[in-house]
């Protein structure tokens, strides 16, 4: 493995219950300061593979995971502090405050809060900042948990479908704070929205559903990316 | 009967999987309790409350579930009345609350020697007390639905900080809302009282030293309480997305769970004591027992929370809700006989 690299993992494979697997035999690597878009048709895996690398799904094995040239595992402390996951579909902790979800998250981490303003800001979240999260719309959920996420600043970040919900500003707010964030470590991130992907990742990962599990099909880094490029690997004009 | 058939595979789902289930535990209680060769008197009236409580408290818990909200929005999307949709939502909440609560109740209070017209009237009176509550609570929410809702916020935002400096996010802050804003935790947990109170007259011919540890075993399957973690899949994803959520949240989560059984099992005794008189000595066994029982509850929240269930009602039912209580079952009586001689 190149000693640039953050985060890598080979021959994972995730699945739920007692079915097929979801996903099978994924390696990924992702280096310091280098932003990686995942794409992948619905049911691809994109989820659980995201679920399966921050730690939260029990039911995944894998050859070996990396964090900084170290093997580690998923679920060690000392990886889930350099890491932190924004889900897709952003639910939990609705009795919370946006403030007191915040305080929770960076003391989970151990870390001293940090100012969040102009995050907050960015995102025209100031109003927000009392109501109790399980009243917020989907995408101010979603804004919540991407302020405390960017806040904490870890090594890696983990966006499943980040702009899911998002209004547009927001979304093109989002996608400007991916790309600065290179200069604080890493970001691996799935979406649907091709040109965006396109525009913001150093390295863009195909996940496809072949023989019954998703794979890594293709990856398209530096020039080889485009919204040409990739649909045409998907075989679809459309994603 | 559109609405009800789709209430209907909310509570059962698909095939019968979902009914053998209860019949099955009916079964198992009916055993359990012809095993304890029972030889005591149990009053119609203590049968006509049990089958009352249970029946009023899954009415209550029905109007309290998320799964069944979004379910409703979905009925009435469809060209259905609201007055066919309530009335479906009541049928299939009945049919729900008689086999999951009514049918294990009556078996085991069958096996216990109750005359088995006394358990039919049981039934009866619980299904009517049931259907009571469920339209009580439709009629109270259709013409105070507003007033209360915001009732419910302004209750809410009580417990907000009032400075933005003041925010601190802490567990038991969370699971306090949490306990307030759940119909179902707090309907069980007054079940749960109620059968506290109750208890004794059943287990009082038992005597004290096997009777009390059997009752704390019993009011420990408080099972919405229980699965706080479960209940909200994707809280459960976050806390195992979070480094240190067993010193963050599951710890305490375990010491709300132990003042909650702690109560419970205070009424109990509290309540036989007044019934039969007691041992001050089972004081320090209710603190073990709860103390055990809270402990191994959020231990399996933690480390094997439930999964893949599609409505609350499959949570609750899950047949994980009887580990902890089947374990304080034989360690109960051991430590009472160690306590006590």
């Amino acid at each position: 493995m190149e000693t640039s690299e953050l985060f890598g993992i080979s021959g994972l494979s995730a699945w739920y219950g007692t079915a097929d697997p979801v996903i099978e035999d994924v390696a990924l690597s992702i280096a310091r300061g280098e932003v990686v878009g995942v794409i992948g048709m619905n049911g691809a895996g994109k989820t659980t593979l995201f679920k399966a690398i921050a730690g939260v799904l029990g039911t995944c094995r894998y050859d070996e995971a990396c964090l900084d040239g170290r093997r580690v595992g998923l679920t060690d402390r000392a990886v889930k502090r350099r890491r932190i996951m924004v889900f897709s579909d952003e639910r939990a902790f609705g009795n919370f405050t946006f403030l007191e979800y915040l305080s929770f998250v960076f003391r989970a981490y151990r870390t001293p809060l940090a100012d969040c303003s102009r995050i907050v800001q960015g995102f025209g979240f100031e109003r927000y900042v009392e109501t109790p999260l399980r009243e917020l719309s989907l995408g101010s959920r979603k804004k919540a948990s991407l302020i405390a996420a960017f806040a904490l600043s870890p090594d890696l970040l983990i966006l499943d479908e980040p702009v899911n919900g998002l209004d547009f500003e927001s979304t093109e707010y989002l996608y400007r704070l991916i790309r600065d964030y290179r200069e604080h470590g890493s970001v691996l991130f799935s979406s649907h929205v091709l040109e965006s992907v396109c525009l913001t990742c150093d390295r863009v990962l195909v996940l496809e559903r072949t023989d019954g599990a998703g794979r890594i099909r293709k990856t398209f880094s530096g020039e080889e990316i485009s919204p040409a490029s990739i649909r045409s690997v998907l075989g679809h004009d459309e994603l | 009967m559109t609405s009800c058939r789709a209430f209907m595979q909310m509570y059962f789902g698909r095939g019968p999987k979902a009914v053998i289930g209860p019949l099955v535990a009916a079964l198992a209680l009916y055993l359990a309790a012809q095993s304890l060769n029972p030889t005591f008197n149990i009053a119609p009236a203590v049968v006509l409350a049990a089958t009352s409580v249970a029946m009023a408290a899954d009415a209550i818990a029905s109007w309290s579930s998320r799964a069944a909200a979004i379910e409703m929005e979905a009925v009435c999307a469809l060209p259905v009345t609201p007055h066919e949709a309530v009335a479906g939502y009541a049928v299939a909440t009945l049919a729900h609350g008689a086999l999951t609560k009514l049918v294990p109740l009556a078996a085991a209070l069958t096996a216990l020697g109750v005359p088995a017209q006394t358990c039919i009237a049981g039934c009866g009176i619980g299904t009517v007390v049931g259907g009571a509550t469920f339209l009580g609570i439709a009629a109270i929410r259709g013409a105070f639905g507003q007033p209360l809702r915001g009732f419910s916020l302004r209750t809410r935002r009580a417990f907000a900080p009032s400075a933005p400096g003041s925010s601190r996010g802490s567990a038991c802050v969370l699971i306090a809302r949490r306990l307030m804003s759940s119909g179902s935790i707090l309907a069980n947990t007054a079940g749960f009282a109620v059968m506290a109170l109750a208890l004794p007259l059943l287990l009082g011919d038992i005597g004290p030293v096997m009777g009390v540890p059997i009752g704390l075993a019993i009011l420990s399957i408080n099972t919405p309480l229980c699965t706080v973690a479960s209940g909200e899949p994707d809280l459960s994803d976050e806390l195992a997305m979070l480094p240190d959520s067993g010193r963050m949240f599951f710890i305490p989560y375990a010491g709300m769970l132990f003042g909650v059984f702690l109560a419970t099992d205070g009424l109990f005794l509290a309540s036989w004591a007044l019934a039969h008189g007691l041992d001050a000595r089972f004081a320090v066994l209710a603190a073990l027992m709860a103390g055990a029982a809270a402990c191994a509850s959020a231990a399996l929240e933690r480390f094997r929370p439930v999964r893949g269930w599609s409505a609350e009602s499959d949570l609750w039912r899950h047949p994980r809700k009887y580990l902890v209580p089947f374990a304080l079952l034989l360690l109960g009586p051991v430590a009472s006989i160690a306590l006590l001689g």
